[in-house]
């Protein structure tokens, strides 16, 4: 693909999918870095255009670099982003509200089920594009949301039980 | 198997919302990248592209006006630094400049120009525009078989850096003699015609505007505004631009029901700015007021007919918050008088501001002297003008107070002018909700409220959805229940028995023994309507005159109109009492009420919900109707609050160790007990606007509360309430 064929792809992607890519990189790195890190994210992939192979859609490789640009920033700072702080841990009045619930589930996944789940509920990506993003099978992907469900379902059983 | 995906998207949508866009810059990524960026296309020449595209059948989407269009860099910059429309008639122009000669500092020489005209049902309308003192304003000149004039005046910032292609700065503005129509259980009088207005971005072709009936309405664009003239009586509920192939949705904000709270249909956006308050200040004041100081000029005698200056009047000034405003405000302190609580007040004073002169209508109000600063170290004042999506916010700061800033849900701030401790800016319905957050003289933040479009009520509670489909659910002789989706996902209801209509009313369902009612009556009627829960059998109806009469919920709605002798004395409360009766004869009460409280700092405040205490040991309650408003409360003030079953119903302002400055320390409710139990006492307050927050008041009875053995379920009475609990009651005999 010609490079000025690929950035007018990205400037489209850009124009249309801002928000979605504004959330996920909130997820990661933080509400306050997610802006800056989206537009790093598409200066990277146009300054490496050369890098894309056309092995897969522009789509999931921009989401690759930019799942790269915002562990970076994140792996950059001593804090942790929201979804990785424990404080909400804490119950109120012996009772988890539905936003803990979440998050404490959110925190409890191992990192791909993680990014599976913020790609997939966040970015609304379908199970092809998650697959290429996260360089597996798409089965396997069908696998990691099963589980991450699964987690939730058991987590709402303990505390229904209790 | 439990589906957790739909808590999974709820729940993950709460975490992170879905941002707003209004940051995106693809000019700044290709920079960061070393790429040249196109060169920008002039206005003239776009039109050239435009048109040469259209010609060769290509897609207009793909030209900078569609891709604006689509994402939010629309420019208008007509509006902003060119001259939109045409010069006004010599004699318009004088008109004006005679009409503009009072507002001081108001530019002379301010240029009016003619914008757009058209003639419907035997009358013409003309769109004027003019540029001047931070604002660009419409003046909308009907003349013909009907005749009107009004003045709406956006600020100039509302259009720099706006996400939109077209502002609306007047919608379903009524024009012309009334007619009665309905909407659903709602019957009220329709002008001849509606008028919708606004400015336009460079390029837009075309505004669409849909009514409620699902029918659109076109409008004439020209001058870069826009001008639609409506004889429907359906009210727009949507609007939209077009350029192009691309048609973008535009914030309109419209009210849901006939003379209901509004609401905001387009792009949702959410609030910006600081919200928690570094420093919380207390006691504020504002020394030359206190002292009386001439600060100011003395109020001239023209605008005291505006005002109600008064002899009783103990001191007033006119400020000017703004040097480069026309306008101006009346600062004054009077008695307070029977104004407030019944003339309970312990301080007897009240504080007024009013803004007078130049571009807006005019307005203000007055607050208790002792509670000018209850909840933030500035008052608030918010100024509908016509057409209802342009707000003049003003008010009074305390000495506290160096820098008021107001934040645009679109990211974009405003520092607000602010001298003699008065303030006044505008804003617009598009930009909501906005923030006005104030900082010390150290830059810390000290007071932030936020103000949502139906800034009326708290952040919680819920009302009909903007484009309510008021469905019949129930249909009697005498009356029909409807119903409507609400704005948190619950049902709405009203309810109309012969000509008269209750609600709309969007509580939860009542718990299974638990009756939601409400009753009016006149001569001959008494209506009783509400809903009642599924264990309730019959309801069972005492009059004074001692008959009894039974209703019967029809699938849980009550509908009752209650003949009444002719010997009833019409001021005087029929209905003894309302009982819920079970299926087996028993009387059924009404489900235990559990009271919850303490004092902490507040942690978390979302739209529906408040935590209070500290990371540790926290508490959280939700919000519905019944919950008081929280503008003014922010995460990191300390406070003292009530909550009964688990939702909010009561909080003040309170230091570690103090008892709280309630917001309302004494509150004052008139109209029938709905609710009297060993614990509580809750009345339908009949002062409060329906449907408000504080259209149910329910006070705590405690050992030093008077009696209540003598008054019943329906009883109309008043009651005073203070930190909550009862303090006085007694029957109010009309």
């Amino acid at each position: 693909m010609r490079k000025e064929d690929l950035i007018a792809e990205l400037e489209a992607l850009y124009r249309a999918r801002y928000r979605q890519f504004v959330r996920v990189a909130t997820a990661i790195a933080g509400e306050e870095r997610a802006h800056d890190v989206v537009q790093e994210a598409f200066a990277r992939a146009i300054r490496s255009s050369s890098s894309f192979r056309g092995e897969g859609t522009v789509e999931a490789w921009l989401w690759q670099v930019l799942i790269n640009a915002a562990r970076a920033e994140r792996s950059s700072r001593a804090d942790m982003s929201p979804l990785d702080d424990d404080e909400f841990l804490v119950v109120g009045n012996g009772h988890p509200t539905d936003d803990l619930d979440i998050r404490a589930w959110v925190v409890s996944l191992p990192e791909r089920q993680k990014l599976a789940v913020f790609l997939r509920y966040y970015a609304d990506l379908d199970y092809r594009t998650l697959a290429s993003v996260l360089g597996v099978e798409v089965g396997t992907v069908s696998a990691m949301l099963s589980a991450a469900h699964t987690s939730l379902r058991r987590s709402l059983k303990e505390v229904s039980r209790d | 198997m439990i589906d957790v995906e739909p808590l999974i998207i709820s729940g993950l949508d709460r975490l992170v919302p879905l941002p707003s866009g209004e940051r995106a810059n693809w000019q700044d990524v290709l920079a960061s990248a070393g790429v040249k960026s196109r060169p920008r296309v002039t206005r003239n020449r776009l039109v050239f592209v435009v048109a040469a595209l259209a010609a060769a059948g290509a897609i207009v989407a793909a030209t900078p006006v569609g891709a604006a269009l689509g994402h939010g860099f629309a420019t208008f910059s007509t509006w902003l630094n060119g001259a939109p429309g045409k010069p006004s008639s010599q004699a318009e122009q004088r008109a004006f400049d005679r009409a503009t000669r009072s507002w001081t500092g108001f530019p002379q020489g301010t240029k009016l120009r003619r914008l757009v005209q058209t003639n419907t049902g035997g009358a013409t309308f003309t769109l004027y525009g003019f540029r001047g003192a931070g604002s660009l304003c419409l003046r909308l000149v009907v003349t013909g078989n009907v005749s009107a004039r009004t003045l709406a005046c956006p600020p100039l910032s509302a259009l720099r850096g706006s996400q939109q292609p077209a502002l609306v700065v007047g919608a379903d503005y009524g024009v012309g003699t009334t007619r009665q129509t309905s909407n659903g259980p709602f019957a009220f009088a329709a002008p001849k015609f509606m008028v919708t207005f606004g400015v336009v971005a460079d390029g837009v072709q075309r505004v669409e505007l849909t009514r409620r009936d699902g029918t659109t309405a076109h409008s004439v664009v020209n001058g870069d505004t826009f001008l639609a003239v409506d004889s429907s009586a359906s009210p727009i509920t949507h609007a939209w631009a077009t350029a192009g192939s691309r048609r973008v949705p535009l914030s309109l904000t419209v009210a849901p029901v006939p003379f209901g709270f509004p609401q905001t249909t387009g792009p949702q956006l959410t609030a910006h700015g600081p919200a928690t308050v570094q420093r919380p200040v207390h006691g504020g004041a504002i020394r030359w007021l206190a002292r009386r100081e001439p600060r100011g000029t003395a109020v001239p005698p023209t605008v005291h007919h505006i005002v109600g200056v008064l002899s009783d009047v103990i001191f007033h000034r006119e400020i000017t918050p703004d040097r480069s405003a026309p306008e101006r405000m009346v600062v004054s302190v009077r008695p307070a008088g029977s104004a407030y609580f019944g003339g309970r007040l312990r301080n007897k004073l009240q504080v007024c501001a009013e803004v007078v002169g130049g571009r807006l209508a005019g307005g203000g109000g007055c607050w208790p002297a002792g509670r000018l600063f209850s909840t933030a170290p500035f008052s608030l004042g918010v100024l509908i003008q016509p057409g209802g999506q342009t707000v003049t916010i003003a008010g009074l700061a305390s000495d506290d107070v160096a820098k008021l800033t107001l934040y645009l849900a679109t990211g974009r701030s405003v520092r607000v002018p602010l001298h003699d401790n008065g303030y006044l800016t505008s804003a617009v319905k598009a930009d909501y909700p906005l923030r006005l957050v104030a900082y010390d003289s150290e830059g810390r933040v000290i007071g932030v409220k936020t103000l949502q479009v139906d800034d009326r009520r708290g952040p919680g509670g819920p009302l009909p959805v903007a484009n309510a489909h008021w469905r019949s659910v129930v249909k009697t002789t005498r009356g029909e229940a409807f119903v409507a989706a609400s704005t948190t996902g619950g049902t709405c209801y009203a309810i109309r028995v012969d000509t008269v209509t209750s609600g709309p009313t969007c509580q939860p369902p009542p718990a299974a023994t638990e009756l939601q009612i409400g009753y009016g009556w006149n001569r001959s009627n008494a209506e009783v309507t509400g809903r009642a829960g599924s264990a309730v059998a019959h309801v069972l109806v005492k009059l004074r005159n001692g008959r009894t009469l039974t209703l019967e919920p029809i699938k849980g709605y009550i509908l009752g109109a209650l003949p009444l002798p002719s010997s009833s004395t019409p001021n005087l409360n029929p209905v003894r009492s309302i009982t819920a009766i079970a299926a087996d004869g028993r009387t059924l009460t009404p489900p235990t009420v559990s009271l919850t409280g303490g004092s902490g700092t507040i942690i978390r405040l979302t739209r529906t919900s408040i935590r209070i205490g500290s990371p540790r040991a926290a508490h959280t309650c939700r919000f519905t109707q019944e919950s008081p408003s929280l503008s003014g409360y922010a995460p990191g003030l300390h406070v003292q609050y009530i909550c009964r079953n688990g939702v909010l119903s009561l909080i003040g302002r309170s230091r570690p160790n103090k008892s709280a400055t309630w917001a309302y320390r004494t509150i004052w409710a008139k109209g029938p007990i709905t609710r009297l139990n060993a614990s509580t006492i809750t009345v339908h307050n009949t002062l409060a606007p329906a449907g408000s927050p504080d259209a149910f008041t329910t006070c705590a009875r405690t050992k030093t509360s008077p009696r209540t053995d003598r008054y019943h379920l329906t009883d109309r009475v008043q009651v005073f309430c203070s930190h909550g609990n009862l303090t006085g009651i007694n029957h109010d005999s009309p």
